[in-house]
């Protein structure tokens, strides 16, 4: 069970390979491949994310530059208040911001793109297996995590480095990676198609809500 | 190849044996070309108007001033007419001072980069939007008793983004929202064919299934706008 025999699974598991799943589920040491699998994806990424976030800092004009053009423009009602509304909510233009950090900032991605594959890994397979559980699955959590952890392998269409940070790229790629979840928590649990869709919307939906709480309390805390 | 290109063109032509031929990864690198192609075309047609920058300020008086007399022919009352073109005029004027400045690399070679970014980010964004929609269409047709697997879905299904090999034409002749209502028609025809063929699906049910996803998404939309100008 080596690593070429890994790495032969992750096309598999982008044409949406079931199979492929049986095979990582069957692994001994299924955990530590997938651990490993999505931190050599996840610095892989992250240096593409930082020379896209590069190369499109300097293509684009600066945030500072962009709210004086909008600060200026004279423009009719609606238009000047929606104008206006776009000047005062500062989390647009934090979001500006993240959608061209400066080249120093972008190496940012070098570090905290790996942890945060990593981290919604064991979130988002915790609670696939929580909920897989409940709906009658037999799977072991070591099964499951191998199995999500091999699903993560549709991050790699980002493997561009030039694509722009908050781009339809990341939409892409987490539409086909939650369906590879899908067939991961079927594989682990020996599910059918429905309730293995439904423990990963549950799995989903939770994580989702759970982050939005979290952006919340931030928010407020600051 | 000519087989490849003999199958591709039945298919378009919704014939049920073709639409079953397709393997996965043929027909996602069929679709990633095809959008790849779109994405080239828009581009290079954005690269030529930011070069020419006074052309393009030229063009953007010439389209306010069509809108203008567009909305004479409209039933909307005057002072919304002069309210709606006044409008437009002063968001093309604010998109030419935006385009206007400066930025890091400066001239020509950012105009090259940004051409090629969103050259790339064009299959991306086909995706984004194919695969989710495709996906529910899946959950759908499995929902009203189909049995085709999610990856003939997804072959069959992929093979909607066909017709739009079109969409450079309409770019380059200037007829782009007419190119793209049919190329986006002939699409939707090809996935609800593809519904049918895979799942088993007689006609009404595979349409149902095709077109649910759209008119949900389209009354969310309409949800939040209408929600937006109530709490305004």
């Amino acid at each position: 069970m080596s690593t070429p025999t890994l790495v032969a699974l992750v096309p598999r598991a982008l044409l949406f390979d079931g199979d492929a799943y049986l095979e990582m589920k069957k692994r001994p040491r299924a955990l530590e491949d997938g651990a490993a699998f999505l931190l050599a994806l996840g610095a892989a990424l992250g240096l593409a994310l930082a020379c896209g976030a590069i190369v499109t800092w300097v293509t684009s004009p600066g945030i500072a530059d962009v709210q004086r053009v909008l600060a200026h423009t004279a423009a009719p009602w609606p238009l000047s208040r929606w104008l206006a509304a776009v000047r005062r909510w500062d989390w647009l233009l934090s979001a500006l911001r993240w959608a061209r950090p400066a080249p120093l900032m972008s190496l940012a991605y070098l570090v905290v793109t790996p942890l945060t594959l990593l981290g919604g890994w064991l979130a988002f397979g915790a609670l696939a297996h929580g909920a897989a559980h409940l709906l009658g699955g037999q799977g072991s959590l070591r099964e499951t995590l191998g199995c999500t952890a091999l699903a993560g392998a549709p991050w790699a269409v980002l493997l561009l480095p030039l694509l722009p940070p908050l781009n339809p790229a990341g939409l892409a790629a987490g539409a086909w990676v939650l369906a590879a979840q899908a067939q991961a928590v079927r594989a682990a649990h020996a599910l059918d198609g429905w309730r293995a869709f439904w423990a990963t919307a549950a799995a989903a939906l939770a994580l989702a809500l759970a982050l939005a709480l979290g952006a919340l309390v931030a928010g407020v805390g600051r | 190849m000519g087989d490849v290109l003999a199958t591709a063109w039945r298919a378009a032509r919704l014939d049920a044996d073709a639409l079953r031929r397709w393997g996965l990864a043929p027909a996602l690198a069929l679709f990633l070309a095809v959008s790849l192609l779109g994405g080239v075309a828009d581009g290079l047609t954005w690269a030529q108007a930011r070069l020419q920058r006074g052309q393009l300020t030229l063009a953007r008086e010439r389209l306010a001033a069509r809108v203008d007399n567009w909305l004479l022919y409209s039933p909307l009352p005057l002072d919304a007419q002069h309210t709606l073109a006044r409008n437009i005029a002063a968001w093309l004027d604010l998109e030419g001072d935006l385009e206007g400045l400066p930025t890091p690399l400066g001239g020509g070679a950012a105009v090259a980069v940004a051409a090629l970014q969103r050259a790339v980010v064009a299959p991306y964004r086909a995706l984004a939007l194919w695969l989710p929609y495709t996906l529910a269409v899946f959950a759908l047709a499995r929902a009203f008793g189909g049995r085709g697997s999610l990856r003939e879905m997804l072959a069959a299904g992929a093979l909607s983004a066909l017709p739009h090999l079109l969409d450079p034409l309409g770019v380059l002749l200037g007829i782009a929202p007419l190119v793209g209502m049919v190329t986006a028609g002939w699409g939707a025809a090809i996935l609800v064919k593809a519904t049918r063929v895979v799942h088993g699906l007689e006609a009404g049910p595979a349409l149902i299934a095709a077109v649910t996803p759209g008119l949900a998404a389209l009354a969310l939309a309409l949800l939040a706008v209408g929600l937006a100008l109530w709490l305004r």
